[in-house]
């Protein structure tokens, strides 16, 4: 049972690193969270997989350990938490990027070829009027490469 | 124990508490008001930790009322005690900067509240005395510090943030994983408990490759070297009263996880872990005083100071004698105070320039108070003779002298290196912002006075680690002493008595 567990767990993180490493937004966001459920699992495997009774003292013994089961129910409500936070900063990333792509969170998000300059994907949803903090260095040289 | 034992729960609920209070809808005033009582109040309570821990005791509150191991406890000696007091110091000077400093639509989406949660989170991860709250106190921490870095959703913040939140997800699940191992090896997470169950196993494999996992994930955390690269990218998109806590503060908490976990707990085969953190230390220590001098911008610049100062901290515990927990305890005062003092010290520069870039070149005839603030606190990160930063580097390095094994010598002739390299990269900051002629095509802005008097309150912190060495390397070396005899923690954790566990119910007690 152990064993099988292990080969579970690591093909989840094996699928979750290869996630994690694509390119888009949301296969990266899928890869975390598989790459979560592993670590749940790995707690109820190192802490022994029994199929005792459940920790009602009104069954008759013996018991389970109650106790990984409390951590994966914690880690499991953190783990919902960080990835709606997370999907929502996809989005947010989405609306003013125009693409749910990596490869856009170069050093220019939205001057990208294909949305056009400073033209974001969502008119609906625009960002609130915060200027960038600073601008860096007005005379910014083009992109290499970018299309006029 | 004694009447205190609430003490160490104060700091966290009442940020909480203040945090909860500030999203009633109220006029900035009010919040402004509230966010100062807030935070002067965990002071206030952290400065109470320092003085009831300031004896060697070890103050614990039971949640619950349940006893040590079996329940979740929040304890503080005098390591918890003391970061917990630096913490709240910056914590203080940040709500100054984001006061002074009016940001309406931040303000509007609960900027003050966040932040109370994220000095919530750090006070939690100080103070608790378990593995699995300590995940939870991570996690506290870093879901405000999500928030607040997304917070206005720049480009630049989108960016930075994404990665920072992808990184740092990636380290929370390999520390449930670590905590899943540590149950399943040692059958507790209780700092004490874990500790007093190593050593009755004596040198373990299994028990010393859980604490490597634990290292690697502080390390990530902490920003040692190849686990910091989110760092530099991350800390100058912030909004500026943000940025000067996150790098004041935040890696710091994975500095004070790696003491807890290396001198706290898992002490049985220390020479694995200290050889890891001399060589990560070594290559951070280089990293950051070379990033620095490839930037040009301020806040890049200061984020690889964060980095460096790290790499030292990490080098003093790394030696693992007592004097060279003692030099790291007193740095880490050091690191927090000229950090947050630096990023004040930034945020007035780019105001006053409206440029990120470090090129305006004789502001010192415009800012000349800000100039002999910055040359104080270039000395101190660069560790020269008038600067509390000197007394805390010496230590390092006579340390790791007097340790004396390869591995020591390298992270001491990286740490002098480093220093001499950081010096450099200071200097240059000095030559080209308040040196020179100032080129009269650059604008100089006018910048608000709190703002200022912010930047001078931390400066005199930092002057403050010079006049107050003496006591401060007391404190240090009281808490080094407390940290080579890991027995007081447990026993003032789990009490005289060995920790019994009754055998388990059968069941058939209840039947009737």
């Amino acid at each position: 049972m152990e064993a099988l567990f292990s080969i579970l767990i690591g093909l989840l993180v094996a699928a979750g690193v290869f996630l994690l490493l694509s390119r888009k937004i949301v296969r990266v966001v899928l890869g975390l969270s598989f790459i979560g459920y592993a670590g749940n699992l790995a707690i109820l495997t190192v802490a022994g997989l029994r199929q005792d009774n459940p920790p009602l003292l009104t069954l008759p013994g013996p018991y389970m350990d109650p106790l990984p089961q409390a951590l994966i129910l914690t880690a499991i409500v953190i783990g919902f938490a960080t990835t709606a936070l997370l999907l929502t900063v996809a989005l947010r990333a989405y609306q003013v990027s125009g693409h749910d792509n990596v490869a856009a969170f170069g050093d220019n998000l939205a001057r990208d070829p294909h949305t056009g300059e400073g033209r974001s994907a969502d008119p609906e949803h625009q960002g609130p009027d915060l200027p960038d903090l600073i601008h860096s260095d007005p005379e910014e040289p083009e992109r290499p490469g970018g299309q006029p | 124990m004694s009447g205190l034992s609430w003490l160490p729960l104060a700091p966290f609920v009442t940020s909480l508490g203040f945090g909860l209070l500030l999203l009633w809808p109220a006029g900035r005033k009010v919040r402004v008001a509230l966010s100062f009582v807030g935070t002067l109040a965990t002071l206030a309570f952290a400065a109470g930790l320092l003085l009831a821990t300031a004896d060697g005791t070890v103050l614990v509150s039971e949640l619950g009322g349940w006893r040590a191991p079996f329940g979740i406890v929040m304890t503080a000696d005098r390591l918890a005690a003391w970061m917990s007091l630096l913490a709240a110091l910056s914590a203080l000077l940040a709500v100054w900067q984001a006061a002074a400093d009016p940001d309406p639509v931040r303000e509007k989406y609960h900027l003050f509240a966040l932040m109370q949660f994220l000095f919530a989170g750090v006070q939690l991860s100080f103070l608790t005395g378990d593995l699995f709250n300590l995940f939870v106190a991570f996690e506290v921490m870093l879901v405000a510090s999500y928030a607040l870095t997304v917070l206005g959703s720049t480009r630049e913040q989108l960016r930075e943030g994404f990665r920072y939140i992808v990184m740092n997800l990636a380290a929370s699940s390999l520390l449930v994983v670590s905590c899943g191992l540590a149950y399943g090896v040692l059958g507790t997470l209780n700092f004490a408990h874990l500790a007093q169950r190593a050593a009755t196993l004596g040198p373990n494999a299994t028990v010393t490759s859980v604490a490597v996992l634990l290292l690697i994930v502080f390390a990530a955390k902490g920003a040692l070297f190849p686990l910091g690269f989110w760092l530099p990218g991350t800390y100058p998109a912030l909004p500026p009263a943000v940025g000067t806590f996150f790098a004041a503060v935040l890696t710091k908490v994975g500095v004070y996880a790696l003491i807890r976990v290396f001198t706290t707990v898992f002490t049985q085969e220390p020479e694995l872990p200290h050889s890891l953190l001399l060589l990560l230390g070594s290559v951070t220590m280089l990293y950051g005083a070379f990033g620095m001098v490839s930037q040009r911008e301020w806040r890049p610049i200061l984020s690889f100071t964060v980095i460096g100062s790290v790499g030292y901290l990490a080098f003093g515990l790394g030696v693992g004698t007592p004097e060279a927990v003692r030099a790291s305890v007193a740095y880490l005062a050091v690191s927090v105070v000229v950090t947050t003092a630096l990023f004040a010290i930034a945020t007035v520069a780019e105001r006053a320039t409206g440029t990120r870039l470090v090129r305006a070149r004789g502001m010192l005839e415009f800012l000349p108070l800000l100039a002999a603030c910055f040359l104080l606190c270039a000395l101190t990160v660069a560790g020269l003779p008038p600067s509390g930063g000197y007394v805390a580097k010496y230590a390092l390095v006579r340390a790791g002298l007097a340790q004396g094994s390869p591995l020591a010598l390298l992270a001491v002739v990286s740490a002098l290196v480093g220093s001499l390299v950081t010096l450099y990269a200071m200097l240059n900051v000095w030559r080209g912002f308040f040196w020179g002629k100032h080129p009269t095509w650059l604008p100089v802005y006018r910048v608000s006075r709190p703002l200022h008097a912010a930047a001078y309150a931390a400066s005199a912190l930092v002057a403050g680690l010079t006049l107050f060495a003496g006591p401060i390397f007391a404190q240090a070396g009281a808490t080094a002493a407390e940290l080579s005899i890991p027995q007081r923690y447990i026993r003032g954790v789990l009490g005289d008595q060995p920790v019994v566990i009754p055998p388990a119910p059968t069941g058939k007690e209840t039947r009737p």
